[in-house]
This record gives C-alpha cells, sequence and structure tokens, in this order.
C-alpha cells in the first residue's frame, strides 16, 4: 500500500517535471471546475487554423501564420466517459462552443481542443498512459491544438517499469493502441531549436483530480 | 540519391575536406557536440546509469541468442490480434512486400513515419519508382526528402543544413516565399503535411521494439506523426529489423529509459505508442484496421549468431555513438556512413550495405573509444571496428604499404634497424633539433598542421646501461618497464625522467630488452596474426621476472597491453593464461605513482606554474583513470583545468596520416583550448598524444611547454 506522503510526493514530482516538458497542470476541486477551466482557455486561445481544406466549412481570417481560421470554437469528447462530457457540454453550451463526439474524420483540417482520460501517470517523466484504442478519440487528441487530459492523482506512479503490468493487463484484453503522452507534439529538427506544435496539440493541459 | 563515394580513399579524402570546409557544418556541430555532453550528463544525474545499460546489453544478447523463437513467438500473439506479419530475408524482398500490400488494396499515397529500416532497404525509392506518392512525415526526414538526400544523423536527419537552406527548400515546395524563422518552418511544414496524413491511404511506421510475449510494437516521436501514420490511414505497414525482437515489456520499457535520454537528453519523447493488435477502424468495411509487420532480415539473422559481431544487434540507434565522435564532429553523417551514422555506422554499413561499402569507411574511426563510454546497449564499438577492419584484411588481403609495415613492424630487430637507421638519416631534415625541419616528401602536403619529432639519436634501449637507476636493497616495489616505440626511439627523456622518480622512491626497475612495439599499429590495421606473434614475444620477454607492476607511461599501449592481448588470445589456453597474468600487472605511470607508490603532495616542490592537461582517450577511456594525473598536477603546480581535456587530440597514430586534414582540425581546437587557459605548461600521460600535440604547437608558435606528465613530476622532486 503506497502511504499518502509518497503520493503526495509522485503528484509533486509528477508536476515539476510536467513544467520540463512544457506540459500544464490545473488542479480541478471537481468536474465542474474542470469543465469551466477547459472552457475558458478555448475561449481565451487564438482561433483554429484550418490546416487542409474542409468540404463545407466556411473560412475565417487569416491567423499569424497566413492560415485560415475556423470561426466556430470545438472540442472533441471522444472516448470521455458520458457523466464527464455532459458537464463540459453543458458550460461549452452556454459559452457557445460546439462539441464533437465522434466522425473527427470530418474535422481533420483542426479544432480548437479535445478532453481525454489518462489511465495512469508516470511521475519521473510527467507522462500521461492513454488507452487509445478507438480511432475518434486518438484523432481528436491529435487534431486538436489543446490536448486536455484527465488524471486521477490516485494513478500516479513513479516510472515507467511500474506501468509495465497495467500495460500487460489493457493489452490481454483484445487488440489495443495505448499511449505515453509527454508534453505537447515537439521537434527540434531545425537547428537543434526546439518548437512546439509540430503535428500534434500546440498545448498540453494536464488535469490533476 | 547523392551517394558518397566510399570506393576510392583519395575521392572520399576529397568529400572529407568538403566537409571540413563548409562552415555552417562546423559551427553547428561544434555546438551540438558540447552540447550533448552537457545535457546528457544533466538527464543522467541521479539515475543507475551502468545498471540500466548492463541490464538491456544482457537482455538484448539472451534475445538475440533465440531469435528464430522470439520470432515465431512474435507472430503466433500478433496474428491472434488480427495482425499479419512478415518477414523478409533481403532489402529486396522487404520493399517488395510492402509494394505488394499497396497493389492489393490500391494504394495511391503513402505517408512515412520515421524508420531507420526503410533507409536501411531504401524503400522510398523502390516505392516512387512503382509509381506510388511516398512522403516522409517526420520534419527532418521530410526535409531531407525534399533535397533528394540521405540522413547526416540517425535522430536528427537535418542536422547538417540550416534555417536559411530549409527557407528556401520550403519556398519551393509551396510556393511562397518563406523567412528563415524557425518557428514560421515548422508551422510551414504543419500545414504542408497535414494535407498529406489525410491523403494517404497507407501509413508506414518503424518499430523500436517489437515484444514477442503479446506480439505488440511501440514507435517513440517527439512530433507524434507515428500516431497520426497509423491511425488515419487504413493500412498500417510498420517496417522494423528482426533485432528489434525482445521477449518481454519489462525489457522493452527498460530499453525506454535510456533511448530517449541518450538521443536527446529527454526522459522520454512526447509519444510512444503501442500498438498490439488489429484496433478499430471507421473506414474499413469490416471495421478493422489493416495491420502488416515486416521484419527484415537483411543479414541480421547470421550477424545474430557471430561471435563477435551478435553484440551490435543490442543497438537501440540512439545515435550517440555519433554525437561523441570527434570525427563526426568534423566531417557530418554524410561522410560517416552508409546510412547507418557514426560507430555503430561503420560497423552496419559492413554487415549491412556490402563490405566493398564499408573499405574506405572503415578507416575513418581514430579509436578515441569515445564512442563505447556513452553506448545506450554497452556495446564495446571500438572493438567491432576494429574486427571490420581484420575481416576486410583477410577478405582483401592487405595494401602494399600494410604489407611492408607487417613485414617491418612483425620483426622487432628488423624494426628498430631501421629507426635506427632513420635517426642518421633524417639529420639533414631535422639539422639536429628534434623536430624534421620539412616532411619527407613521401607525406602528402596536408600533414603540415604539426612538426614531426625526430627520431632520437640514442633511443631508449641504447641508453638503458648507462641510465639504469640502482638496485635497492629493500626496494618498495619491483617493476619492469614497458617502454612502447614512442618514448623507447623518440621521447626516451620521459622514460628517464620517471627513472629518476622510481630511483629516489627506492624502485627496482627491469627493461626487459627483448620487448618491441605494443602491436597496437597494427591491430588498428587489421593485420592480427602479426599482432599476435608481437604479443606473444612481448609477453614472453616479461614471463621471467617476478614484477609486482609493468609500468608504461604510453596510455596507448596500457590500455591495449591490458585490454586487448586477452581479448585476442581468448582460444589459445597457453598464451590466455599468459594474457592474464600479464594484462594483469600492467599499470599506468599516474595509477603507479598515486596508487603503489603512495606519491602525495609531501613528495614534491609545488611551484606556482601554470599546467593544463590533456586526459589521453586511452588513459581516461581505456584504462579509466582520471583522478590520479590531475593530484599529481596539483601537488607540483598550479593546476588549471582545460574545456573539453578528454576529447581526443586527433593522433589515433597512422590515423593522423591518412586523415591528416581531420587529425589537423582536431589538433588545432584542442590547443585553442588549452591556450585560453593561459597555462604555460600542457601535459599529458601518453606519448603519441605528446607527438600530436607538441607538434601542433611547435607549428602554431605556441610558447607552451608540451610533455609528458613524469618529466614535470621528476623536475619538481623534493
Amino acid at each position: 500500500m503506497v502511504g499518502e506522503k509518497t503520493k503526495t510526493d509522485l503528484v509533486a514530482l509528477f508536476c515539476e517535471k510536467a513544467e520540463v516538458v512544457s506540459a500544464k497542470i490545473y488542479e480541478a476541486d471537481d468536474m465542474k471546475a474542470a469543465a469551466s477551466y477547459i472552457a475558458k482557455v478555448v475561449l481565451e486561445k487564438d482561433p483554429c487554423e484550418l490546416l487542409a481544406e474542409e468540404a463545407g466549412t466556411e473560412k475565417g481570417p487569416l491567423s499569424k501564420n497566413g492560415v485560415p481560421t475556423r470561426l466556430d470554437r470545438h472540442i472533441a469528447l471522444s472516448g470521455l466517459p458520458v457523466a464527464k462530457a455532459k458537464v463540459i457540454e453543458k458550460e461549452c453550451a452556454d459559452q457557445g462552443i460546439k462539441i464533437i463526439y465522434d466522425g473527427v474524420r470530418n474535422y481533420l483540417a483542426g479544432f480548437d481542443a479535445s478532453v481525454a482520460e489518462a489511465q495512469f501517470g508516470i511521475a519521473d517523466s510527467a507522462t500521461c498512459f492513454v488507452v487509445s484504442d478507438d480511432e475518434n478519440m486518438r484523432l481528436s487528441t491529435m487534431m486538436c491544438e489543446i490536448s486536455f487530459l484527465f488524471l486521477d492523482k490516485k494513478n500516479i506512479r513513479k516510472d515507467l517499469l511500474e506501468v509495465a503490468s497495467d500495460l500487460r493487463t489493457i493489452q490481454k484484453k483484445g487488440p489495443a493502441y495505448t499511449a505515453f503522452i509527454t508534453g505537447p507534439s515537439r521537434t527540434a529538427d531545425i537547428e537543434r531549436v526546439l518548437a512546439i506544435g509540430a503535428h500534434g496539440p500546440l498545448e498540453l493541459h494536464v488535469i490533476l483530480f | 540519391m547523392h551517394v558518397v563515394e566510399r570506393k576510392s580513399m583519395s575521392k572520399y579524402r576529397k568529400e572529407v575536406k568538403e566537409s571540413l570546409d563548409d562552415k555552417f557544418l562546423r559551427k553547428s556541430l561544434d555546438k551540438f557536440f558540447t552540447d550533448y555532453r552537457a545535457n546528457r550528463e544533466r538527464i543522467f544525474t541521479d539515475f543507475d546509469e551502468k545498471g540500466v545499460i548492463d541490464k538491456i546489453a544482457i537482455s538484448k544478447d539472451a534475445a538475440m541468442s533465440r531469435l528464430e523463437e522470439l520470432y515465431l513467438q512474435f507472430k503466433e500473439e500478433a496474428e491472434k490480434r488480427g495482425v499479419t506479419v512478415h518477414r523478409a530475408d533481403t532489402a529486396e524482398d522487404a520493399n517488395a512486400i510492402v509494394a505488394d500490400i499497396a497493389k492489393k488494396n490500391n494504394v495511391k499515397r503513402i505517408a512515412k513515419s520515421k524508420s531507420m529500416t526503410t533507409e536501411e532497404t531504401q524503400l522510398n525509392t523502390y516505392l516512387i519508382d512503382r509509381g506510388y506518392d511516398v512522403i516522409e512525415t517526420d520534419l527532418g526526414e521530410w526535409i531531407i526528402q525534399l533535397r533528394g538526400e540521405g540522413p547526416s544523423h540517425m535522430v536528427m536527419p537535418a542536422i547538417h543544413l540550416s534555417r536559411d537552406q530549409i527557407a528556401k527548400d520550403f519556398t519551393k515546395e509551396t510556393g511562397i516565399e518563406q523567412d528563415n524563422d524557425i518557428q514560421r518552418l515548422v508551422k510551414v511544414a504543419r500545414a504542408r503535411l497535414r494535407k498529406e496524413f489525410i491523403a494517404a491511404d497507407m501509413g508506414i511506421s518503424g518499430a523500436n521494439v517489437a515484444v514477442a510475449e503479446n506480439g505488440s510494437i511501440a514507435t517513440l516521436t517527439n512530433e507524434g506523426n507515428a500516431r497520426l501514420v497509423t491511425t488515419l490511414p487504413k493500412i498500417h505497414v510498420a517496417f522494423t529489423g528482426l533485432d528489434k525482437l525482445i521477449p518481454t515489456l519489462e525489457e522493452a520499457l527498460t530499453s525506454m529509459l535510456i533511448l530517449p535520454r541518450n538521443a536527446t537528453a529527454q526522459l522520454l519523447t512526447s509519444y510512444v505508442s503501442w500498438i498490439c493488435g488489429a484496433t478499430n477502424s471507421e473506414i474499413t468495411e469490416d471495421k478493422k484496421r489493416q495491420v502488416h509487420i515486416i521484419f527484415v532480415d537483411n543479414g541480421r539473422s547470421k550477424v545474430a549468431l557471430d561471435p563477435v559481431f551478435s553484440e551490435v544487434m543490442r543497438c537501440v540507434r540512439c545515435g550517440a555513438c555519433a554525437n561523441v565522435c570527434p570525427v563526426y564532429r568534423l566531417v557530418g553523417g554524410h561522410k560517416m556512413g552508409y546510412i547507418y551514422i557514426g560507430a555503430v555506422g561503420l560497423i552496419l554499413t559492413y554487415l549491412y550495405h556490402g563490405h566493398d561499402n564499408a573499405k574506405i569507411l572503415a578507416q575513418n574511426c581514430i579509436n578515441c573509444e569515445a564512442c563505447r563510454t556513452v553506448c545506450a546497449a554497452g556495446i564495446d564499438l571500438p572493438k567491432l571496428i576494429r574486427e571490420v577492419r581484420l575481416r576486410l584484411v583477410k577478405e582483401y588481403g592487405s595494401s602494399v604499404d600494410r604489407k611492408l609495415m607487417k613485414m617491418v613492424m612483425g620483426d622487432r630487430k628488423m624494426f628498430h634497424r631501421l629507426l635506427k637507421f632513420a635517426s642518421y638519416a633524417q639529420l639533414p631534415i631535422t639539422a639536429g633539433t628534434k623536430f624534421q625541419r620539412h616532411l619527407p616528401l613521401m607525406l602528402f602536403p596536408s600533414h603540415n598542421f604539426r612538426a614531426l619529432p625526430a627520431i632520437a639519436s640514442k633511443s631508449f634501449r641504447d641508453q638503458w646501461s648507462k641510465v639504469k637507476p640502482k638496485v635497492s636493497a629493500k626496494p618498495k616495489a619491483n617493476i619492469a618497464i614497458f617502454a612502447g616505440c614512442a618514448q623507447d626511439f623518440m621521447y626516451p627523456e620521459q622514460l628517464i625522467a620517471a627513472l629518476k622518480i622510481f630511483e629516489s622512491k627506492g624502485v627496482n626497475v627491469s627493461f626487459p630488452e627483448d620487448q618491441g612495439c605494443c602491436a597496437l599499429p597494427l591491430e588498428m590495421v587489421g593485420e592480427r596474426e602479426t599482432v599476435k606473434s608481437v604479443a606473444r614475444r612481448n609477453m614472453d620477454s616479461f614471463v621471467d621476472g617476478n614484477y609486482d607492476a609493468i609500468v608504461t607511461l604510453c596510455a596507448s599501449c596500457g590500455s591495449f597491453l591490458k585490454n586487448v592481448y586477452q581479448e585476442i588470445f581468448h582460444d589459445e589456453p597457453e598464451y590466455a593464461e599468459k594474457a592474464t597474468n600479464f594484462s594483469s600487472k600492467i599499470q599506468d605511470f599516474s595509477s603507479f605513482m598515486r596508487n603503489t607508490l603512495g606519491i602525495t603532495a609531501d613528495d614534491f616542490n609545488k611551484s606556482d606554474e601554470k599546467v593544463t592537461y590533456h586526459a589521453a582517450c586511452h588513459e581516461c577511456r581505456g584504462l579509466e583513470v582520471t583522478e590520479e594525473p590531475r593530484e599529481l598536477i596539483s601537488f607540483v603546480a598550479d593546476y588549471v583545468p582545460a574545456a573539453e581535456e578528454d576529447t581526443c587530440c586527433g593522433f589515433g597514430g597512422t590515423y593522423s596520416v591518412k586523415f591528416a586534414d581531420i587529425s589537423g582540425s582536431i589538433v588545432n581546437r584542442k590547443l585553442d583550448n588549452f591556450e585560453a587557459t593561459g597555462a604555460t605548461r600542457l601535459v599529458m600521460d601518453c606519448p603519441g598524444c605528446v607527438i600530436q600535440l607538441k607538434g601542433g604547437a611547435k607549428k602554431r608558435k605556441m610558447t607552451m611547454n608540451v610533455g609528458h606528465i613524469a618529466e614535470l613530476l621528476a623536475e619538481n622532486m623534493k
């Protein structure tokens, strides 16, 4: 049994390492607080860039990168448990943010945000262990500009080897796509200069419960 | 694709020269070299580096010894989960399997994430020739694809390019003028490649590990492109080598503790994608994704059984062996590999890309051993490079100059007579100074980066009877000297300085005169049989004396005698035992002084002379001696550390003759660093490095006194 003290240490370590990998941490008191945090971040961000042609989608003003933008704000909740999704949906409805549940392939040019759950955390590297079997969920976490991942503090482990048996159990259940996600998408392929937001999200927010 | 000339030494030298003249490449790799070392040190703080590396080495070795069994297990497990597993004997077969899958599924566009194995088989060219649109989605890979180049680093394929060059390429590709702001350029690629992800009907990825227990694979990326190419298109083909097979998830995860740390000084890459079976897909008829895993053999199953080379199968492709290589730092990846880059690249070129392609490349290793100390899987890369040279000699025979070298150096008496003759014959070129004034004609003009030392008028062996220390009645130690050629014939004064100290400390010294060259230069050119005969004679000449230690003032000899003699006689029982015994007695001068004689500050007068130190490769890495020489310097003088003390000086014996331009560039940077310390004296534990650094300093007209640590100590004895 992991003691209370150790658990607090792991959370602190996770938060410390998150900073190293440019992941943002938000500690939420409850689902309602998380939903309003998400809505706030989405409303305050720049409009989403449309990186490809999308049939029937109206193009907004050009972004600072000279790319057309999406007029409405969208959050994808693919794969999120219904109870949690409902809370976010309600918050978003009040703020005029649209929700995508499935059919993410219709939004491949990009959208503002996605919310998904991490099953475990790995404190040593601020890694989120994310079951990604569902194609829509996988796409939603990649095509968004901001990825929000929920993580229960109780499920934070120390290092990679401590998730070996969890990974094995999950992979036993049948075909499985599992991801370790550590910070937003990044590259240093040009002159070794770090650039955040290569192909996937430009920001990763881990919301701790 | 532009292929670097590797079949003619003179053309290869010309290409190397081009790299040396590429100012951007030099500046960029220089910065990378120093940044990497600092970042690596930081990321491994509070981490059991050696313990984890040993674990990986053991588990990979065990895995490779039962490769066939693991493959069958993987195949069974993966196919149970709806994946099709293929095995290809050759690169051509592997490429054909992909083309076949593409044809059957009416594929037109293919998006790829990074896979070195597809570089190995030249898959892109194969598919493009057959009419497929193939696009690399890793930013670095895409950039070099646009330019029609191969990767110049396994992890950072476009490290040789500047933002200006890339901005030009992107301008051409997009038809829109792009400025050189890196953040903007990344966004240009993001937008451009998004369309490719969407349009692709097949995704090709690599796999960093393939886990036999449940048929899962994992890929590590930072950009997240592997997660996209394995999700968006209806077909996913994973293309990987048989060497990626590992029995369990725990072992796979253990390798992930090292790979990102060693590759890019990251705790973990942004994405690790585990694929275990065929998951759902919205766009296929049966709602199942089509997943294929292709295992490329291309010589691997044979290598796995090779008693020496099997070790290379541990490689996790982190690129660290290039990151610390002083030669890579100067010439870049295009001149230091065929497909695979760096130290492991020299070996894999030989194993996977034909011996003809490896012949010249394999010569471009200076044997500084820096790669060995950072390898994520503990591969003894310098040993394997020596093995490549050995086998090339077996296959192609010795070149004319090597035959001469073998003949001369294999016969101690002939070698020594020749050196003695040289000491007279050189008079016209040294004019009686300690340097040769004009280079012998046989050397190329580019060898002019250093003044070459003269052969001493009287060798150490010829002076022995006169300089031999008095025998002590109650000796503190009873030792024998292993002189080595450089000190015996060029710098006998270094040995004589040591004798002065030994005598005053009551050490009885012998000098078995039948000893000769340690044979390292012969080993470096792959002449193993001559190495063995020289080594046997050396060991026999010391066998009768009951010495407490065999002390050498040459780190290169020391490291070779201590580490390699045992290795080469492992299958010759009589000499295996002799080698174990002989090697156990070998001690370098500094360790002997500190650890056996217990020399302390009290033995010296301390001056305020500013002295800096060059840590010879074979002292700090070969013999793993780092503290002792620095302590000794601080006993007698004001020790001022220099930047990159433990980076190779560029000598490498015959290397400095073969690749004079590289050797000259290395020594000049070393001398810049020493000059920056403000020290008036530079010392080291290796006469080979003295040849290089003293000669380089002389050429630059530096006033710094360059010599062996023994001379500094002898001058300051109480």
